[in-house]
């Protein structure tokens, strides 16, 4: 029973953090800041998720299963963002004008 | 590598028989084989240390701390709608040597929400974050600082 509320708690939170996000997809107004809203789908949407769903299922093949869903779509999902990340950055004329530019030269 | 392959197997195998798992050694032997042939690489045998193993441990752990509360830093942002976000980009130089670990801090980056990593020449990385309090440290952050001691250790 305790193991069930767990579970499905964490699977709520993991829903409302991907309502947060799609929420954060219409609130901000440029690609790239749009895209740190929908980051937050694949790191702590699919992580709450997917946990509540390994408490629920208990220790067993499925579950481990599980857990490398997470590890391949962390180490998958960096990848694609910065490719659309550098699209955007590198065929952008202004970029100066949608986020401050800084840099650091070398202080080594 | 070996011993990886053989993990995933039996994982998606979803139960452990002699049958099964003499298969899984077989299969897995022959992939080690080739991907050394493939990739060139003399020493098939990796053992780390133990040290080693715990540092990328507490790497790994720290980096699951932090993506938990960035994930929380821009969920406040959104639910703030009156409040103007700052969005920078930033060019910053890197001190690491090695690719791999070069790989691993952009790709930490661009994990955690609030950063992205844009591009990365030869020893400078270029991050674009979200507002500027997520790019405040980041040039000698922790996960940096970590990355750098396993490079001296090698």
């Amino acid at each position: 029973m305790t193991r069930e509320l767990i579970g499905f708690a964490l699977v709520l939170m993991g829903v409302a953090t991907i309502v947060l996000a799609v929420l954060g997809v219409f609130r901000f107004k440029y690609v790239l800041n749009r895209m740190h809203a929908a980051a937050m789908v694949d790191t702590l949407g699919i992580l709450l998720i997917l946990s509540g769903l390994m408490v629920l299922v208990g220790f067993s093949a499925l579950f481990l299963k599980m857990l490398s869903i997470i590890v391949f779509m962390w180490m998958a999902s960096p990848v694609t963002s910065h490719l659309i990340a550098r699209a955007e950055v590198l065929t952008h004329p202004h970029i100066a004008d949608e986020c401050e530019v800084i840099v650091h030269e070398d202080r080594v | 590598m070996f011993l990886m392959l053989l993990v995933f197997w039996l994982i998606f195998n979803g139960k452990v028989t002699t049958e099964i798992f003499l298969v899984g050694v077989v299969v897995s032997a022959a992939l080690t084989f080739m991907w050394c042939k493939v990739f060139q690489i003399k020493q098939c045998v990796f053992m780390p240390s133990l040290k080693k193993v715990w540092r990328y441990l507490r790497y790994f752990g720290n980096l699951f701390l932090e993506i938990i509360r960035c994930n929380l830093q821009v969920m406040r942002l959104i639910l703030h709608p009156q409040e103007e976000v700052h969005p920078q980009l930033l060019t910053f130089p890197v001190k690491l040597k090695k690719d791999s670990h070069k790989v691993a801090l952009a790709n930490s980056i661009t994990l955690t929400p609030g950063t992205i990593t844009v591009a990365m020449q030869d020893d400078s990385i270029r991050v674009h974050g979200l507002d500027a309090s997520f790019l405040e440290g980041i040039e000698e952050s922790d996960m940096m600082k970590r990355l750098e001691k396993m490079e001296e250790d090698l």
